[in-house]
């Protein structure tokens, strides 16, 4: 029996596997695509003629330079700027822009309070534990001082956001009708850590000293012995498990926007296309255009248009032209 | 590929967050079989081994309560009667050896020494009781 | 218009993902919404040659008679697409329907239909996607939200990515700034490799690669156009103007929207840049010129495909090198400024003139006229693009005070501004116009916050929908535009509204007679030429008794 808890132990390592190398294929998979064009969505005034303001959310929103399309970035992934502006459009209440950013505000207490949690889980992987995670728990759980142990806000935040972020899958007609099963699952996932693991912090105590030598001796890369093993508590098995199957989902799931995001033509790009050039790696020397150059090739057969170059147009049309030259190429009121 | 350099550093930040257990300390994680360094106890305690592992919290949210609103000063389980006070798990218990070093290898913070007051000790109290 | 009911309902409906994932039948494809297919004069064209477009097809027959092995060359041109577009790639695989997109665009508000939602009208090619290149679509089908390809699927895509405008709009609130216009624009390219392109682009597609223009006017009539607007300014201003057209050795090029030429409103703001133009030689010495090859701003390549893009946009650089210009300055219009702004010197070479190299060694205007001296276009443009706007210039002009303007002028107007998607997201052109409005006339004023600048709707006409068959989608796409106008129009009396794009000019007549709207359509540039004061040519503020359209300023006297 014991010898079979160490599927455990293997567990994590398969997943942590799984997960670095399928997040750095699905990166490396990225970035081997070409970039085209320069298609940055501008969401504020462009840089222009000095005289017209500009102010900072111009500046983020509408980046000028590398170093404000970074700044966009940084606004972009840690404090979600275009989810901000979110609004409802109420057709019944006459095309009433409603503000929504409760949608918002859910996101980023779900994304913060999945961090803080998971940088106070560092108490279980290191020993002695650094300073900055006693401060983190401590001011985690400030609030909720008054119960032993103390309640932690983050557990409570990410189980009602998540329920919020679920519900609204559920109970709005519009998100559930756009919802596919993999939206579903990984909520689901969520779910079952998020409880298992609040369950185990205040009803079903568990033998914590365990779960710490298990865990250092994961991070230590030194088998557990069988005792620890043989002590961890059911609950915490499928806490820990159902991590593990997470980490191992996200390469194949949308949990991977979090690299993608890095990789958005339309968030990462300046907005200096009449400052820089930006040459098309597939197309870097455009003299004549791709149709007629060497146009499409489908099914082995070419289409190839003709190009119209000046010569051509002059050919076509020689005397209409010829004649706005003998006008000496000025163009006067017709007379009558 | 493309943007070697932007994708690169991407990969090694992203790697490097997830070695973070390792330099936050430094490299130095020490493997702790804990429960055999733990100072072994003269005595019987209020409920099994197993059961005062995973719930001397509550027990003692419990005894605070009993003493405190009720006036409760006696406990009586299958084990023995016990005063309803945290000096008697002292009577077993070596502190510092036993009850610190579990909270600090579990990285812990007991909410006792936040009321109580023990001179003998070097834990910092909350101000009202100076 | 009569195809159009009286009276539009909006019906939502919210099937679930099993049901959607459904491809749409022939008989859901309805009129008013699907667009006709190129015909092969269009598509199998000399000049614009598409795969398979020497077929004629019906998009409300049962049989698209696509090509034999049309499912093996279409997941090549995936394949493609994939390779050649990071966009389109991370595009697919990040978006996570969270739904903050889905109430954004202007068509699913106006139809309710739930594939018009950005977030399904992407899923249409996601689903696909997933089936055949990743390994959960295949193994776990439709569980994953991967599907098949089959005629029927084809045929939704068609049908639903040309009731895409490109407007971006879904992207300025996406967190992760998937633009479904990138996925609509690359979908549709990846369609006409199999022979399905929309017909309402092509003809202009095509006309353009012929002639210059998508109006496929010649030269003789776009210069007897231009000569006609000269005449209705003496009338105007009892001035004898002249303008430059393909003349070798001009200053500048002038590049505009060939709706200009011809249609209206758009011919008001020609009238406004003669003026401008005369305005700016008679007292600088700058000369401007037309040009009939590079007649065309516009580019409904940018509808169809890369390819198609660069094809229309390529004549303009090489026009500007053949005439030996300095900068070019582009018209008002909106897609056009998509494409001048963020493609064409990406889809093309630069002009090699050493005219051009020396003024954008310096690229102060102080090098054409020394009083022009201190308005830099180096701020934001450089030797390596080479545009600007109409509306930059003018801002910049006023700003500097190097043309007189009387705003009263424009007191018979009460006007507000519509932001074209383009100019306002692919752009970032906010700020100019309102100075020139500001500046321009005394009674300017905005639309509700939410729809205006970056959040701007949507005329419901861009990116091809312009066409005739579509005009219930048009009018209900431009149904929340219409909300904001009529907003204004009851709260401050607007009576025009200005916007700096051609297609919003085409589509916006029709959509403030459909909507009951008492207002007229117009373009910034037409207010500018209201109020330029041509004070080179002896002109005094009063001298001026009617505007561009011919009505009295100062009422009857």
């Amino acid at each position: 029996m014991s010898d079979a808890l160490y599927v455990f132990y293997i567990l994590p390592y398969v997943a942590f596997a799984i997960f670095v190398v399928g997040t750095i294929y699905r990166v490396i998979n990225w970035a081997r695509s070409a970039v085209p064009l320069k298609i940055p969505t501008t969401a504020g005034q462009q840089p222009t003629f000095k005289f017209i303001k500009r102010t900072w959310l111009d500046k983020i929103d509408s980046p000028s330079n590398k170093w404000w399309a970074f700044v966009r970035m940084l606004f972009e992934v840690f404090l979600f700027r275009s989810l901000f502006r979110n609004t409802r459009y109420y057709i019944e209440k006459g095309g009433k822009n409603v503000d929504a950013r409760w949608l918002w505000l859910f996101a980023v207490l779900f994304h913060y309070s999945l961090l803080i949690i998971v940088l106070r889980h560092l108490r279980f992987f290191t020993n002695p534990v650094p300073n900055f995670v006693k401060t983190i728990e401590y001011l985690d759980g400030v609030l909720g001082v008054a119960i032993v142990p103390p309640l932690l806000m983050t557990g409570v935040i990410a189980l009602i956001a998540l329920a919020f972020l679920w519900g609204r899958r559920i109970l709005l007609a519009k998100e559930r009708c756009i919802s596919l099963p993999s939206d579903h699952l990984i909520l689901f996932f969520m779910a079952v850590i998020l409880v298992s693991g609040l369950l185990m912090r205040y009803i079903v105590k568990i033998d914590l000293t365990y779960v710490k030598m298990f865990a250092l001796s994961i991070v230590k890369f030194t088998p557990p012995s069988p005792e620890v093993l043989a002590n961890l508590h059911p609950l915490f098995l499928v806490h820990f498990t159902f991590v593990c199957i997470t980490i191992a989902y996200i390469p194949f799931s949308k949990v991977m926007h979090f690299a993608g995001i890095w990789f958005s033509p339309t968030r990462n790009m300046p907005n200096d296309n009449r400052m820089r050039r930006h040459v098309n790696p597939w197309d870097p020397n455009p003299e004549v255009p791709i149709l007629a150059r060497e146009g499409i090739t489908v099914a082995g057969v070419t289409y190839k248009s003709k190009k119209l170059d000046w010569e051509t147009y002059y050919e076509m049309y020689k005397d209409q032209l010829d004649e706005i030259a003998e006008k000496n190429y000025t163009l006067k009121a017709e007379e009558f | 590929m493309y943007h070697k350099g932007y994708v690169a550093l991407g990969i090694v930040l992203f790697l490097a967050l997830l070695a973070m257990p390792y330099w936050v300390t430094a490299g130095k994680i020490k493997y702790e079989e804990i429960e055999k360094e733990l100072a072994p106890a003269k005595g019987k305690c209020v409920y099994d081994e197993e059961w005062m592992a995973k719930y001397h919290m509550e027990l003692l949210k419990d005894w605070r309560e009993l003493a405190v609103r009720h006036g409760v000063r006696h406990y009586h389980t299958e084990n023995g009667d016990f005063n309803v006070s945290l000096t008697e798990c002292w009577k077993c218990h070596d502190y510092n050896n036993f009850c610190a070093k579990c909270h600090n290898f579990m990285d812990v913070e007991p909410v006792c020494w936040e009321c109580h007051y023990n001179p003998s000790m070097n834990y910092s109290t909350v101000n009202y009781i100076k | 218009m009569s195809e159009v009911p009286e009276e539009l309902k909006i019906k939502q409906k919210f099937p679930n993902w099993y049901d959607w994932i459904e491809p749409i039948k022939q008989e859901d494809i309805k009129p008013g919404f699907a667009s006709y297919i190129a015909l092969p004069k269009q598509v199998n064209s000399e000049f614009f040659k598409m795969p398979f477009g020497d077929v004629e097809r019906d998009v409300f027959s049962e049989d698209w008679k696509l090509p034999e092995n049309w499912k093996e060359i279409l997941l090549d041109a995936f394949k493609e697409t994939l390779e050649k577009n990071r966009a389109f790639k991370v595009f697919m695989d990040i978006c996570v329907r969270c739904g903050a997109c889905a109430d954004k665009c202007h068509y699913y508000i106006g139809t309710g239909d739930p594939k018009n939602m950005p977030v399904m009208r992407a899923e249409t090619i996601r689903t696909v996607y997933r089936y055949y290149f990743t390994k959960a679509g295949r193994i776990f089908g439709k569980w994953a939200g991967a599907r098949p390809l089959d005629e029927n699927v084809i045929k939704e895509w068609y049908y639903y990515l040309f009731q895409c405008s490109l407007c971006r709009r879904c992207s300025l609130f996406c967190p992760y700034g998937i633009d479904t216009a990138e996925v609509a624009w690359w979908g549709r390219r990846m369609l006409s490799r199999i022979g399905l392109n929309q017909r309402f682009m092509c003809i202009s597609i095509e006309a353009s690669s012929r002639t210059g223009n998508h109006l496929g006017l010649y030269a003789g009539g776009m210069a007897g156009s231009i000569e006609q607007g000269l005449s209705e300014l003496k009338d105007i201003t009892g001035f004898e103007l002249h303008t430059y057209i393909n003349k070798p050795g001009a200053d500048v090029l002038f590049v505009a929207p060939s709706a200009d030429y011809f249609a209206t409103p758009h011919w008001y703001v020609m009238l406004g840049y003669l003026l401008l133009f005369n305005e700016l030689e008679e007292r600088y010495g700058i000369t401007v010129t037309w040009s009939t090859y590079a007649s065309e701003g516009g580019n409904f390549g940018t509808f169809h495909s890369y390819e198609a893009a660069q094809l229309l946009n390529s004549k303009i650089y090489k026009e500007a090198e053949r005439l030996g210009v300095k900068f070019i300055i582009g018209g008002e219009c909106g897609h056009m400024w998509r494409d001048k702004h963020q493609f064409i010197n990406t889809m093309n070479n630069l002009p090699k003139n050493p005219e051009w190299k020396k003024f954008w060694d310096d690229p102060d205007l102080g090098q054409l006229s020394d009083k022009l001296k201190g308005i830099n276009l180096g701020e934001f443009i450089s030797g390596e693009h080479g545009w600007i706007h109409v509306l930059e210039l003018v801002a910049a002009l006023i700003r500097h005070k190097k043309i007189d303007i009387d705003p009263s002028r424009n007191d018979h107007w009460v006007a507000t501004y519509h932001d074209p998607c383009n100019v306002a997201r692919g752009m970032g052109m906010l700020e100019e116009p309102r100075y020139v409005l500001r500046n321009v006339m005394n009674k300017f004023y905005d639309m509700p916050e939410h729809c205006i600048r970056e959040k701007t709707y949507c005329c419901g006409a861009g990116g091809g929908i312009l066409a005739e068959e579509l005009m219930e989608l048009r009018m209900r796409g431009v149904m929340p535009r219409m909300m904001a106008l009529r907003y204004v129009v009851k709260k401050f009396g607007v009576n025009i509204m200005l916007t700096p794009c051609a297609i919003d000019k085409a589509q916006f007549p029709v959509a403030v007679e459909y909507w009951k709207i008492p207002v007229e359509i117009g373009g910034p540039m037409e207010m500018v030429g209201n109020a330029l004061v041509l004070t080179s040519f002896g002109e005094k503020p009063e001298d001026r008794k009617y505007d561009l359209r011919g009505t009295p300023i100062r009422g009857e006297e």
